[in-house]
């Protein structure tokens, strides 16, 4: 075996990202290029992918049309249609495949409830995957997100229930698992469409706001769910308790240093109001985050878990108005209020979820070559 | 690559994306060993990269910059979080593209598991020639070791991994 390691070595060097995550972050990247750029240098709205083009998808998007070319392409070429479609977006003509076929399958294929629920969770990230995509393009109101939003929404629920199903059968391991990480995902969109959204305008980013409305209900809820999932797991598995609330600690801590960090470097003026809601907001962190320590030390695991979780809401809530600056009276809300101070003071009175580890890495200032230096993080 | 001309920056890192965002993907996946986690990183790695550039900040050798701050990247990420274990995403169904037959796919596995045993500095020296597919050169450009230096790491690990496969066989 050793003499075929170059044949081995090739064949892991075969790894590259799907054609559709590709052109996912290259519209990504193309958006932060613009966004970085003075006035009079953004690329022109021909210059961005012919996929994205709402003529076409809107052509596309015709029921009969849709009917027709999926039939056929199935007929013709089953798998490799199958394969393309997984790079389609609500309004291409392969989605239906990508959504009806491709994912019922999956669906199908996923027996055990941990299986099941880690499918359901997956899907809800295909979509989250999907809106920034759009997000990260022009012309997003031209196409239907309202299908993409009531598909969220259901997903995400369905995902919630395969949660409960695994808290029901007592394995309150997976359910934190599979539960954490769609938390996560779900964050990480958050941070993600209010990068996005900032460079839009009009219907573009009224459209972007509704769907971001969604994902935001939802993730609360899924915060409140894993909030429970972690106590069950508490009382029944201490030994994997204490790791946990180690985690949720370093993870509430690391986001109230990022938040004080982007205070500390931010240029953008903070109205009197503003800065007092995000003074509350950190030193409500830092006496929470006291106490969750406190608790942790006596041994009392659910109380200490519940605690990082709040602090880390409160770190997550004040990054979001610092952030939000500048923002301001831009454009109204989808939901028809003007823009200004978010909506997101953390909820103090429920049963507590809460923080999240934040997968994004620490901003860092010990080298330049992309560990420190100013800028935007996720 | 420096600011003075925003749109020809623009364009030029976008062609750096597009040449090499598989190659950095590639780079994270096998020190993460899951495509989520990887795709993040190439996105983190490029979103850095750019704020760098818009920055002000001159980049002469952008390949090698992108996988140093892939490496910081991977290294902040283990460093936060518990490393992913090759054995747990191999069981979970870790399977590289190209390796769809059995027989290879536990060849594959046979030899990443030995690559993860070897010393770091050799499995690093030849992850990134063997699997990133650098030369020496760039190897050492990321690194900052001399390419002689590089040179004799690579061959070393290469022996040492032989060596653990004969043993395992």
């Amino acid at each position: 075996m050793e003499d075929n390691l170059d044949n081995i070595f090739g064949k892991i060097g075969e790894v590259r990202m799907t054609s559709g995550e590709k052109a996912s972050l290259r519209a990504s990247l193309l958006e932060l290029t613009r966004g970085s750029e003075p006035a009079g240098v953004r690329a022109t709205e021909d210059s961005r992918p012919s996929f994205y083009r709402p003529s076409m998808r809107s052509l596309l998007f015709s029921r009969p049309v849709f009917a027709s070319f999926l039939a056929g392409s199935l007929l013709l070429t089953g798998a490799g249609v199958s394969y393309a479609a997984e790079g389609s977006l609500p309004g291409d003509a392969l989605y239906p495949v990508k959504v009806g076929v491709n994912e019922a399958v999956r669906g199908v294929l996923a027996v055990s409830p941990r299986a099941k629920a880690a499918w359901t969770a997956t899907r809800v990230e295909r979509r989250l995957d999907e809106i920034e995509t759009l997000a990260a393009a022009p012309g997003v109101a031209s196409v239907d997100t309202g299908v993409l939003q009531q598909a969220l929404q259901q997903q995400t629920r369905e995902a919630s229930g395969q949660l409960d199903r695994l808290t029901d059968a007592g394995d309150h391991t997976a359910a934190v698992e599979v539960g954490t990480r769609l938390e996560e995902r779900l964050q990480k969109h958050q941070d993600r469409m209010a990068r996005l959204t900032k460079h839009k305008s009009g219907k573009d980013r009224a459209a972007l706001n509704a769907l971001t409305e969604t994902v935001g209900a939802e993730a609360e809820d899924l915060d409140q769910q894993n909030g429970q999932s972690e106590d069950r797991l508490a009382e029944t598995k201490p030994e994997l308790a204490a790791p946990l609330a180690a985690e949720r600690l370093n993870a509430a801590e690391d986001k109230l240093h990022q938040a004080r960090e982007l205070l500390a470097g931010e240029d953008r003026p903070q109205d009197d109001q503003r800065q007092e809601v995000i003074r509350q907001d950190l030193d409500r962190a830092d006496v929470i985050l006291d106490e969750g320590r406190r608790a942790m030390k006596s041994g009392d695991l659910p109380q200490a878990l519940s605690k990082f979780r709040e602090a880390h809401r409160h770190a997550r809530a004040a990054r979001e108005t610092i952030e939000s600056a500048g923002t301001d009276g831009a454009e109204p809300s989808a939901s028809g209020a003007e823009g200004g101070m978010p909506d997101r003071q953390p909820k103090e009175d429920r049963h507590d979820g809460g923080g999240q580890m934040d997968g994004g890495s620490q901003p860092d200032d010990r080298e330049t070559d992309g560990r420190g230096g100013a800028g935007r993080r996720h | 690559m420096n600011q003075d001309n925003r749109p020809e920056l623009s364009e030029a890192f976008l062609k750096a994306y597009d040449d090499l965002g598989d190659a950095i993907f590639k780079h994270c996946y096998f020190r993460v060993y899951d495509r989520e986690q990887a795709r993040d990183l190439v996105q983190e790695c490029f979103t850095r990269t750019w704020e760098q550039l818009a920055a002000g900040k001159e980049i002469h050798n952008i390949k090698a910059f992108l996988y140093r701050v892939a490496n910081n990247l991977v290294i902040d990420r283990a460093r936060k979080k518990k490393e992913s274990s090759l054995d747990e995403a191999l069981e979970q169904g870790f399977q590289p593209a190209g390796t769809e037959n059995a027989e290879t796919a536990a060849e594959v596995g046979q030899a990443l598991r030995a690559l993860e045993r070897l010393d770091p500095k050799y499995r690093e020296a030849v992850r990134l020639r063997y699997i990133d597919g650098l030369s020496p050169g760039e190897i050492a450009a990321v690194t900052g070791e001399s390419e002689n230096n590089v040179s004799v790491r690579v061959h070393r690990g290469l022996e040492q991994l032989r060596q653990a496969l004969r043993a395992g066989a």
